[in-house]
């Protein structure tokens, strides 16, 4: 027993030298903590807000997206349009990628085909179709599409720059572990799921320099444990605090929290094709076998938009974190049109027009929804599905997790489902939402809306290359479509980040994304 | 021994082949991974061509047939999410996981051995009651509960030690001890069950009646003979500990192999899930092998000649 007691003190004394060594240690990295790893550093494959962000500290785009999600030039300095459907930019002079190779338009060219074509890419749809990419001279690109493409910039903002000799060179598995692109920051190394360490790029193209030297991004997956971590000081910045740990980071004298409204949505949508419950895919297993599809009718619809009420889902549910959303784009999005307001709630109204439909005491259905992808996703169904009971809609939650419920909505099986969406693209919102799913259309019309007006207006709005007839061809198509109330949207999630006093107003980005670059110390 | 290896070889191969089977047919029944892999933006001709590339396309059987040639030379697939070799992915987080659990089992082990064989030897004292009662508490309590307590008591408040991640022995110390609370409870009440056990048996009486020393029939006579269902029971709890502290694993952001199914599973990255689980497979062999072993040391009538 003498010797356990002696073998207990002697790793106690161990354990605190050891610790009392990491904080003598010289000046501090900035730590940010993730909630996920990078899944892979090659820069074209995996498409995913924490990879995507992870890798931006190191590659550049042609063209970035500021804080507030407007387009401002990165490696490309200037465009212009040339034609409908040739665009030209002039690249900056004198950059290097990390390994020295020259960044031109040769390089630029090579980005933009292996993204559109490496069988990994996950980015394809971001390099529009083009006929051609010329090299017009070093610092001159053409990028000639196949059709007029007014949203390229956005689309090319995804598209990342990397060095074509050192990539042609290198075998893939190298591409995937390390990075070398012409970024604020160089890469150094990657512990897999525990941390990846990045040091500044002295010759940076731009300036000011970061102001940290030295970056360590960690991924902590459990939200506590990563407020924990913010709390003891072991990171510097974390991404995603969770609703009810924001309390205590306010509260504590070295941190602080900032907030802002996601550009994610979450929207209900319903099944406006299936005449009759049934087997998918002609009918819809949700309804009882042999009833008629409830939500077809437009007035039922209209009368679930305005019996669910999203302030009180907001107060309740989100405890405050989320704000109403009228309509699937956000707000800092081009595209987005403030004539378009949220459904305001009216019960009465909302029974009015389920009795016109033929469903005075309401009728049953399923609705679905994940459990595990969007902030308190399950209690937010649950809560619609007893705000509905008012008006005598029998629903029966079924909430599985996302792994279940994509494949399911994807074959059609689910009637009335709560989902989430985020992108800036107005015409990829619209394309994959309202048009019917074929070739590159329609990848979320999981309630199977046709309208062929729709598609026609569509097809003109994805090609007129002059702002303001587009601008208007939008806002009609736009208002038209959410008056038919095949989505409702209900709210705008909330981006909760939190900082230490290290650094000075740290600020929560709408797109999720948390730069190391972009953050500065305190004096 | 050579016939007895052979034996042991032949069945590996067929769990294998079994384990595969079940795993491959229930992943490909339950979903697609194209929906969870493409960003939700993605048109659908893009999805479609992925899985074209992935071989995602093609009817089940053959999909398996082309898994089974391909794992016959070694390659278990390519992570959809990774990019990366599958195998490669779950074999570099062994370490870790094998880190954490050595630690974890030695933790139990040091504490179980005498607070078990007190307890039996002075069975109704203090000492019994008290770790029957702790042995409770610590079988359920849940292990994500005990992370997140551990974590706010010792970093947060306490501030004595890292809340997560892997480097130092510091890091180690909260997630070691927090799996270590239940195989220590549950080896505790091993031990003492086993030697209540023994202690009534006849060879313990004669040993008392030829005068032997308490002391060596306590430690020599009685806690040999329980060792030997104690051994098993600890050479699974450390084959379930490697292939998934799964939950402790994610509290602690423990690099481990069970964080990586945990995500793999969440994102129905199949290949990554079937390494994982081959993997786990033959880290069971191997601990049923080791454990056999220790059986023939532990009592020389056991042999594996028969």
């Amino acid at each position: 027993m003498k010797k356990m007691i002696f073998f207990w003190i002697s790793l106690l004394v161990f354990m605190i030298l050891a610790i009392s060594q990491d904080v003598l240690a010289s000046e501090k990295p900035l730590i940010i903590g993730f909630e996920g790893d990078a899944a892979t550093l090659d820069p074209h494959a995996r498409n995913e807000t924490t990879t995507t962000t992870i890798q931006r500290h190191v590659y550049e785009q042609l063209i970035s997206l500021d804080a507030n999600l407007k387009i401002v030039p990165d490696l490309a300095e200037s465009w212009r349009l040339l034609d409908d459907n040739t665009w030209e930019f002039k690249l900056r002079k004198g950059v290097k990628f990390h390994n020295g190779e020259p960044f031109n338009a040769a390089a630029a060219k090579y980005s933009l085909e292996r993204c559109k074509t490496h069988p990994k890419s996950q980015y394809k749809y971001m390099v529009p179709d083009y006929k051609e990419i010329k090299v017009v001279d070093d610092y001159t690109l053409r990028f000639v599409t196949k059709a007029p493409t007014p949203e390229l910039l956005i689309m090319l903002e995804s598209v990342s720059m990397v060095p074509p000799k050192y990539f042609s060179e290198t075998e893939y598995g190298k591409l995937a572990t390390t990075m070398v692109g012409t970024g604020p920051y160089k890469f150094v190394e990657w512990v897999k799921d525990d941390h990846i360490t990045l040091v500044r790029n002295e010759n940076w193209h731009r300036s000011p320099k970061p102001d940290w030297e030295k970056v360590i991004i960690r991924p902590i997956p459990q939200d506590a444990t990563r407020v924990a971590a913010l709390l003891t000081g072991e990171i510097d910045a974390c991404w995603g605090v969770s609703i009810p740990d924001i309390p205590r980071v306010e509260k504590n004298k070295n941190t602080y929290i900032s907030r802002c409204p996601s550009q994610r949505v979450i929207y209900v949508m319903f099944d406006v094709y299936s005449e009759k419950g049934g087997p998918a895919p002609q009918g819809q297993p949700g309804i009882p076998a042999g009833k008629p599809n409830p939500f077809k009718d437009i007035r039922v619809r209209k009368a679930i938009a305005h019996a669910i009420n999203v302030d009180e889902i907001i107060k309740y549910v989100m405890e405050g974190s989320a704000y109403p959303a009228s309509q699937l784009v956000s707000s800092y999005a081009t595209g987005y049109n403030p004539n378009i307001k949220r459904p305001k709630y009216d019960l009465d109204l909302a029974k009015k027009l389920l009795a016109e439909a033929g469903y005075p005491n309401g009728f049953e259905a399923v609705i679905d929804t994940p459990n595990d992808r969007y902030v308190n996703d399950q209690q937010v169904t649950e809560a619609i599905a007893a705000q509905l009971a008012k008006i005598g809609l029998k629903l029966k939650v079924i909430a599985t997790p996302k792994a279940v419920f994509f494949p399911k909505v994807d074959r059609f099986e689910s009637p009335f489902f709560l989902a989430g969406w985020g992108t800036l693209s107005w015409q990829g919102t619209m394309n994959a939402f309202f048009r019917e799913r074929k070739g590159s259309y329609g990848r979320t019309n999981r309630g199977r809306f046709a309208d062929p007006e729709i598609e026609k207006k569509m097809d003109l709005a994805n090609s007129i290359m002059d702002e303001a007839k587009r601008e208007k061809l939008r806002n009609e198509i736009s208002e038209y479509l959410y008056s038919t109330y095949y989505v409702i949207p209900l709210y705008y999630q909330e981006n909760v980040f939190g900082f230490s006093k290290r650094i000075k107003d740290g600020k929560a980005r709408v797109d999720e994304r948390l730069f190391a670059f972009e953050l500065k110390k305190a004096k | 021994m050579g016939l007895y290896l052979f034996r042991r070889l032949y069945q590996a191969i067929i769990v294998f082949l079994v384990v595969s089977g079940i795993v491959f047919s229930i992943l490909h029944i339950s979903g697609d991974p194209l929906a969870l892999l493409m960003p939700p933006d993605a048109p659908p001709s893009d999805v479609e061509e992925m899985r074209k590339t992935l071989g995602l396309d093609k009817p089940l059987i053959i999909q398996y047939a082309l898994f089974l040639k391909n794992a016959a030379q070694g390659n278990l697939g390519i992570s959809y999410h990774h990019g990366q070799p599958a195998l490669k992915l779950v074999l570099e987080r062994l370490p870790a996981s094998l880190e954490l659990v050595v630690t974890t089992i030695i933790i139990s082990l040091i504490l179980a051995l005498p607070i078990g064989v007190l307890a039996a030897s002075r069975r109704g004292s203090m000492i019994d009651r008290v770790s029957l009662l702790g042995s409770l508490i610590g079988i359920s309590a849940p292990p994500f509960w005990i992370g997140i307590a551990f974590i706010f008591i010792f970093s947060v408040e306490l501030q004595w030690l890292p809340s997560s991640g892997r480097g130092t022995w510091a890091h180690l110390v909260l997630p070691a001890t927090s799996l270590a609370l239940y195989r220590l409870a549950l080896f505790i009440r091993l031990i003492r069950a086993g030697m209540l056990d023994v202690m009534t048996m006849d060879f313990i009486r004669t040993a008392r009646s030829k005068g032997v020393s308490e002391k060596k029939v306590i430690y020599k006579h009685a806690l040999k003979n329980t060792l030997i269902p104690f051994v098993t029971i600890a050479g699974m709890q450390m084959g379930s500990l490697l292939a998934g502290a799964i939950v402790t694993e994610k509290v602690f952001a423990w690099p481990g192999m069970g964080r990586l199914f945990l995500e793999a599973i969440g994102v129905m990255d199949f290949p990554v899930i079937i390494a994982w689980a081959l993997v786990t497979a033959t880290i069971f062999l191997t601990l049923n092998f080791i454990v056999d072993l220790i059986y023939v040391y532990l009592d020389p009538r056991i042999r594996h000649e028969k």
